[in-house]
């Protein structure tokens, strides 16, 4: 089963459910002998789920991407392919092509263009995949390498790497999505079983919380539930949309100052609280019970 | 007139409460003028009861699309594409799956039949509204769109002129998130930034980061640290990052659960909190005011 | 020899000044000492991304002598500085008082046009 946590909004503690959703799985499993728990961090901007599982990496694997190079020699400066370059990669100066490969999709429409053959294309490394463990918590993530600016390709390349084609009816992985909703959210949620939403109480939360809940109606049509972080005073809000939508509220978080604390310093909510490992225990059975996916043994 | 600029790099620092609160509390005192320029998650509306007063549509992006009478079916738009976007029907034909099309036109180029057409997607929209605090401009992308960048600079370009017709003092800009393309969009031209940051492991890396783009187009940035006494350490490291890279700390609010629960009124927070809480905000609007 | 200068609109010699370079709607390009000039549309102003790189391109096919603008981002620079394209930094609130700026050589660079640009290039 492959669960995508996602949120619309930024700083809702999507990673914060993630982390510790996978964890305590890993724990449970490792104690009763079944298959491991993945945990993929997909916010390949901004990867932060390793600052809170401190993995071990084991192995590494370079995303890479054909990118054009130009032979100046050949190159007459003529300029076709900075016409037919959709994204403004390329320029000419003084008759010298400039080619700006953070702005490149690779999309190999320069090569086949040109009409001297002057251009040629070689492998240039985009990102990083990395995997690993910590105990029994199997753990992946990608990196976009700097100024480059396509998440999109690494986040394919990542799941690709570590989920099979057709997935093992009894292997869960968890996918930690970047906020927003644009491609990377996309990309994450494709082939996904179940959409975990975090939201907030808040205007805020809501309002970005009916946009993936929107991307996921019309794109996806996954079962989907909410988790409310920071809950409290106006879960109201949350519930009347959830009731709206007939998404189910699985599980809340309380706002609380501790909590606050224990993630500003990296720790994982439960090892801080334990009192929270049946919580998510218990939100895994509900995942499950939705996706008509086997409960996990009592 | 002047430009502000408020960004954070991470998502949830306060960004958005922040630049609610300062709407208010400098439309109390000045002419101004609202951007929403964070396009991808449009929440500063939220707080300032909007009344859409026009409509604009956003196109930008390209797809194409085959266009069957035309076409010969000879593959070589399935060849050259690789976003794996070109698929074939059971009859034998082609058609391109629009979500993964990335508009390189590659296709397009390499069709010998010129049988492939170039459509602009409608990207999204974005709206010039009244508010009690002023006119804003915001904008709403439409899910799994891309060049937010773009549409950052329309609803900049079009605030701005706004604001110098009509006399106005400030023109307030709720940046986007990130350290990406729409940051860049929303730096150009301002006047000065205001980073809001908290003292967590990921909130100083983040603003780290946006103050390189700030440093980069030369543009004065004040630091605001949200949520200051949930980690003393990461706190003093802020400070003293404020200290070494010339960016004052105009401005601390504590972690109070009241100003989240104050957010829940869809107004700004210095509408609906008392006393000792407002204190932090007043504070932050008069340092902003020595420093524009 | 033609100088473009960013506007954001178009009102002949009245039109405002743009701050920004590659997504201004408008482009003055003018003889700063006939003051002989045409408005052109910026093509790359809504271009998805590589704006700074397609109104550089657009500029070094205009053949422009030098640029005046509020702002110059990192690509549009690149591409300028290797055409060896001198780009300034607009001075006050007209068109008239910029030229006047531009030709006393009064206007702050924005970078030295005969350095290579530090960036982008693929020798």
């Amino acid at each position: 089963m492959i669960i995508t946590v996602a949120s619309g909004k930024g700083g809702t503690g999507k990673t914060t459910i993630a982390t510790n959703l996978a964890w305590t799985l890993a724990q449970k499993r490792e104690s009763e002998q079944e298959s491991p728990i993945w945990l993929i961090d997909c916010d390949v901007e901004a990867p932060n789920a390793a600052l809170f599982i401190h993995p071990i990496f084991e192995i590494e694997k370079k995303v890479e991407r054909q990118l054009p190079i130009i032979q100046q020699d050949l190159c007459t400066g003529c300029g076709v392919c900075v016409d037919v370059c959709e994204y403004n990669a390329l320029a000419i100066a003084r008759g010298k092509t400039l080619f700006f490969k953070d702005l490149c999709h690779a999309c190999g429409s320069c090569v086949l263009n040109c009409p001297e053959n002057a251009i040629q294309e070689s492998p240039e490394m985009i990102g990083l995949l990395q995997q690993g463990n910590r105990g029994a918590l199997k753990f992946a993530q990608g990196i976009l390498e700097i100024g480059f600016s396509s998440p999109t390709p690494i986040i394919r390349d990542l799941k690709k790497w570590i989920i099979p084609d057709k997935p093992q009816h009894e292997s869960t992985y968890i996918l930690d999505a970047s906020p927003g909703t644009a491609c990377p959210v996309v990309e994450s949620l494709r082939d996904a079983d179940f959409a975990l939403l975090v939201t907030e109480p808040t205007p805020f939360g809501l309002h970005d919380l009916k946009l993936v809940a929107e991307l996921i109606f019309k794109e996806f049509q996954i079962p989907s539930g909410i988790v409310i972080n920071k809950s409290g005073r106006g879960d109201e809000i949350i519930e009347q949309f959830a009731s709206e939508m007939k998404i189910p509220i699985l599980m809340r978080v309380p706002l609380s100052r501790d909590i606050a604390e224990a993630y500003a310093r990296g720790d994982l909510l439960v090892d801080a609280f334990p009192q929270y490992w049946d919580q998510f225990i218990d939100l895994y059975k509900k995942i499950s019970e939705i996706t008509g996916e086997r409960q996990p043994k009592q | 007139m002047k430009q502000i600029l408020v960004i954070s790099g991470k998502g949830g620092t306060g960004k958005t409460t922040i630049a609610g609160a300062l709407a208010d509390l400098a439309s109390r005192e000045k002419r101004i003028v609202l951007a929403d320029a964070d396009v991808d998650a449009a929440n500063l509306e939220l707080l300032l009861e909007p009344e859409k007063q026009e409509t604009f549509s956003f196109r930008a992006g390209k797809t194409a699309v085959i266009n069957e009478d035309m076409c010969i079916q000879c593959g070589r738009c399935e060849e050259v594409c690789r976003f794996e976007a070109v698929e074939m029907k059971e009859d034998g034909t082609y058609f391109i799956n629009e979500s993964m099309c990335e508009g390189c036109l590659s296709c397009v180029h390499q069709c010998p039949v010129d049988s492939i057409d170039v459509v602009e997607r409608k990207s999204g929209e974005w709206y010039r509204s009244i508010t009690p605090y002023g006119t804003l401009f915001h904008a709403l992308l439409y899910p799994g769109e891309e060049n937010s960048g773009n549409l950052v600079t329309q609803i900049k370009t079009d605030a701005k002129k706004f604001a110098d017709n009509n006399q106005a003092d400030l023109l307030l800009i709720d940046g986007p998130p990130g350290i990406g393309c729409p940051v860049t969009a929303a730096c150009q031209g301002v006047d000065s930034v205001i980073i809001v940051s908290e003292p967590t492991v990921s909130g100083y890396h983040d603003m780290e980061r946006v103050k390189q783009v700030t440093d980069y187009f030369h543009i004065p940035s004040f630091l605001i640290l949200n949520k200051y006494d949930l980690n003393p350490e990461i706190r003093e490291k802020i400070i003293e990052f404020s200290n070494i890279t010339d960016t004052p700390l105009i401005g601390e609010i504590p972690y109070d659960e009241r100003i989240m629960h104050a957010q829940a009124e869809g107004k700004p927070v210095t509408q609906t909190l008392d006393g000792t809480l407002l204190r932090y905000f007043y504070e932050i609007w008069s340092e902003t005011k020595k420093h524009i | 020899m033609n100088i473009a200068i960013t506007l954001s609109d178009n009102k002949g010699l009245d039109s405002t000044l743009s701050s920004v370079f590659a997504r201004c709607p408008f482009y003055m390009l003018i003889d700063p000492e006939t003051k002989i000039f045409t408005i052109e549309e910026n093509p790359a102003q809504n271009a998805s991304g590589g704006a700074g790189i397609k109104a550089a391109q657009w500029m070094i096919d205009k053949e422009v002598s030098g640029v005046i603008s509020g702002s110059v981002g990192p690509k549009a620079h690149d591409v300028l500085s290797s055409a060896k394209i001198p780009a300034f930094k607009s001075k006050g609130e007209s068109i008239e008082e910029t030229l006047k700026a531009y030709l006393g050589k009064e206007l702050e660079s924005f970078f030295e046009p005969n350095v290579d640009a530090h960036s982008g290039i693929q020798e």
